[in-house]
């Protein structure tokens, strides 16, 4: 009863706040717009140099190993895998690649029975990529192909000049993506769920400025020799926090279903409890945080850089599969990396809440942490 | 009010430490139930330490403190709805209205519904906001912050009120305004611990005064009894400021019958040139004038006025902390 007494006085001091509500729902609202139009092309540009894809090549004759060179003549970087199909698909999906190519093992036989009868079935690669990451997947599949198709008429002009003319306009080696569904991915699913939990916590920003604001007004004292305890009032603080936090996520959800084609799926009550995980964390953060300073002025230009740090290398702000391979290890150690697991499984990867119970779970660990060290730190007086 | 009743509030031995600096060392004193009790103190003597110790959020380095019987360390929820504080910063909300402030903190006491607002629509009356209710309190006037800053200290109708300098840098009007409200309460049977730097307030209207200096209170009594301590007459004589005035302070200063000297500058409307003040405390006023007079006239000070008073309050403080109050 105290604890709603005292959010509701901080949602209505936030409602009078201009510059915090623009700040806590304007700009994401704009942002997702400006990304919306942007990758409303769902364009293959931009370069993939120097990604890595995994590799099995399970070939017997020699046209699988001409596959990779052209591959890395492209521009890729295969790293090998022993394990076959199944390891890949493992790696992948712990998110330490976006794509793995198998190599069948008829895959030579094939490609040069195509070369010489018409009527034979083309050599094929199975192409295994992220669903999180149609961006990125999609530009190495291009690659890939190509790639391949360069493979084949260079084959074709070096052994059968005569017949090459005749060859070109067909491929001769399909790609065939094993988890096709990823090509269903919307803008909106891309970049959506990262700007749910960027902009979730950037809260972390105000709990810190309520809370050292009102040690500086005298309120929290105030409040501490009223008949209220501790817990309720950082309870109330943080209720209010989350509820802002709600109509955040409500919001970009809102507008990603409406405008971006965002696939809530069978997921709302998975978003429900990632966005109440996240929140709970951000809160955790943002009080943490106001135990670096005495003033909010103090702090202001830290922690926002250091949310905004965040931001970039968990992965929320840039795709991780355009990150290098040691920030996508670093982008772990944030709470941020972990929730945006959670929303690209229920979102992109249609996962169900129980199978991303353990990113939520990191996520709350977090929050713990956070909590822990804030109260022991934070000093009420 | 009456002296015989029983205390509400007892300090015993107070003592409060940051460190090595010594805030508050070896406080007691008891406030009577119904009295209004001053505490006087320069800058730094440790008088908002002792309020906040009295009213629960910090905790004593030793001593034992306890309101209507219950120590202020483990007293609880019955102890904090006894207790109102007005502290010395303003603690309002200033994206809130004074009616919202004044809600709000009502509602952390427990009070709801048509409770609240009537409690809220009273003090409103009696700090004289009503007009200005629904504005922000971030458009206030100083005062008028004050005056909420009162007001929420009282909303729950405490037992005792502790009021840390209630009135400073307040225009007249409010000052009156939060002067009257505490008077009119405390004849309700409020019981008041009032700081303030203003000795006209404290004398008009505490019972007790207790005077802190440096963490220890070095005099506790009724304002007459302090001023009878003292004794004797005070002298003033205004004259034209002029170099030679701290010679003749120095050359009073030994004279067997008088007890202290001080120089302060006057404010003066008709005169373009300084002024000053010499005051002089001693027992035997009559017998102190003439040499002080020849005094003057050897300088060739001019006199503009002379005016032999009882000593007040001020003088008290003056000769316990060697400090004026309003420094
Ligand atoms: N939190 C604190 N940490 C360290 N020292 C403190 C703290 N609070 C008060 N003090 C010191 O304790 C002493 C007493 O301070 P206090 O605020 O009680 O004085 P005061 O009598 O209320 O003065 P004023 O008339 O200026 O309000 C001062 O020397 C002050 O610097
Ligand atoms: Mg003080």
């Amino acid at each position: 009863m105290r604890m709603w007494t005292i959010a509701r006085k901080d949602l209505l001091t936030l409602r009078r706040d201009r510059s915090a509500l623009v700040f806590t729902f304007g700009m994401p609202i704009i942002l997702t717009f400006v990304f919306g139009s942007m990758s409303g092309g769902k364009g293959d540009s931009g370069s993939v140099h120097g990604l890595k894809v995994l590799v099995a090549n399970q070939d017997f004759g020699a046209r699988g190993t001409e596959s990779i060179e052209a591959m890395e003549h492209a521009g890729l970087k295969a790293i090998f895998e022993t394990g076959g199909k199944e390891a890949i698909e493992k790696r992948i999906a712990k998110g330490d690649f976006v794509v793995g190519v198998v190599i069948p093992p008829d895959f030579s036989q094939q490609f040069d029975a195509s070369l010489t009868d018409h009527n034979a079935p083309h050599a094929a690669l199975e192409m295994i990529v992220d669903p999180a990451d149609t961006r990125v997947s999609g530009m190495i599949r291009s690659v890939v192909a190509g790639a391949n198709e360069r493979l084949v008429v260079s084959s074709v002009v070096k052994q059968y000049p005569d017949a090459a003319l005749a060859l070109l306009n067909r491929p001769s080696v399909d790609l065939n993506v094993l988890n096709a569904k990823s090509s269903e991915l919307t803008p909106g699913d891309v970049f959506l769920p990262g700007f749910m939990v960027y902009f979730v916590f950037s809260l972390a920003n105000g709990v810190a400025a309520t809370l050292l604001g009102e040690r500086q007004e005298g309120t929290l004292r105030r409040m501490l020799i009223s008949p209220v305890s501790r817990a309720q009032i950082l309870g109330g603080k943080l209720l209010a926090r989350s509820i802002l936090g709600l109509i955040q996520t409500a919001l970009l959800v809102g507008i990603g279903v409406q405008w971006l084609h965002l696939s809530v799926g069978q997921a709302p009550i998975g978003i429900l409890v990632t966005a109440g995980t996240t929140i709970f964390a951000a809160c955790g953060l943002g009080m943490l945080m106001a135990t670096f300073g005495k003033t909010m002025e103090q702090i202001q230009g830290m922690t926002t850089m250091f949310l905004l740090l965040l931001g970039f290398i968990s992965g929320t702000l840039i795709p991780r599969a355009l990150l290098p391979d040691w920030m996508v290890k670093l982008s772990y150690i944030t709470p941020h990396a972990w929730a945006l697991n959670a929303y690209q499984d229920l979102i992109q990867r249609h996962h169900t809440l129980v199978s991303t119970l353990p990113n939520i779970a990191v996520v709350a660990a977090f929050g713990i942490v956070f909590f822990s060290f804030a109260l022991a730190r934070f000093k009420f007086e | 009010m009456s002296s015989n009743s029983q205390p509400i509030a007892t300090v015993r031995d107070l003592r409060k430490s940051y460190g090595s600096l010594i805030a508050v060392d070896g406080v007691s004193f008891d406030i009577q139930e119904g009295e209004v009790f001053g505490l006087l103190g320069p800058n730094g003597a440790g008088k908002t330490t002792t309020i906040s110790i009295l009213s629960g959020i910090l905790p004593p380095t030793s001593g034992d403190v306890s309101v209507i019987g219950l120590d202020t360390k483990t007293g609880g929820a019955p102890l904090r709805m006894a207790i109102g504080v007005v502290p010395q910063e303003l603690a309002i909300y200033q994206k809130l209205t004074g009616r919202e402030n004044l809600q709000f903190f009502g509602e952390l006491y427990g009070i709801q519904g048509a409770a609240l607002s009537a409690r809220v629509t009273e003090m409103l009356e009696m700090v004289g906001l009503t007009e200005r209710a629904d504005d922000r309190a971030a458009d206030y006037s100083g005062g008028m912050k004050r005056r909420l800053n009162l007001a929420i200290g009282l909303m729950h109708n405490p037992r005792l009120l502790l009021l840390d300098e209630p009135t400073v840098g307040v225009d007249p009007q409010s000052r009156n305004h939060i002067f009257e409200g505490v008077r009119a309460l405390n004849k309700k049977g409020l019981t008041v611990l009032y700081t303030s730097h203003y000795m006209e307030e404290v004398e008009a209207l505490c019972d007790r005064v207790g005077i802190m200096d440096r963490g220890k209170l070095i005099a506790c009594d009724t304002v007459a009894g302090l001023i009878a301590s003292l004794g004797g007459s005070v002298i003033e004589v205004g004259v034209d400021a002029s170099e030679k005035l701290d010679q003749v302070a120095d050359r009073l200063r030994q004279m067997p019958l008088i007890k202290e000297v001080e120089l302060t500058a006057a404010e003066s409307e008709e005169s373009e040139t300084p002024r000053v003040t010499i005051s002089v405390r001693t027992q035997q006023p009559n017998r102190v004038l003439p040499p002080l007079v020849s005094e003057l006239a050897e300088v060739q000070a001019s006199i503009h006025s002379l005016n032999v008073r009882e000593p007040n309050l001020e003088d008290v403080f003056l000769t316990l902390t060697g400090k004026n109050l309003r420094d």
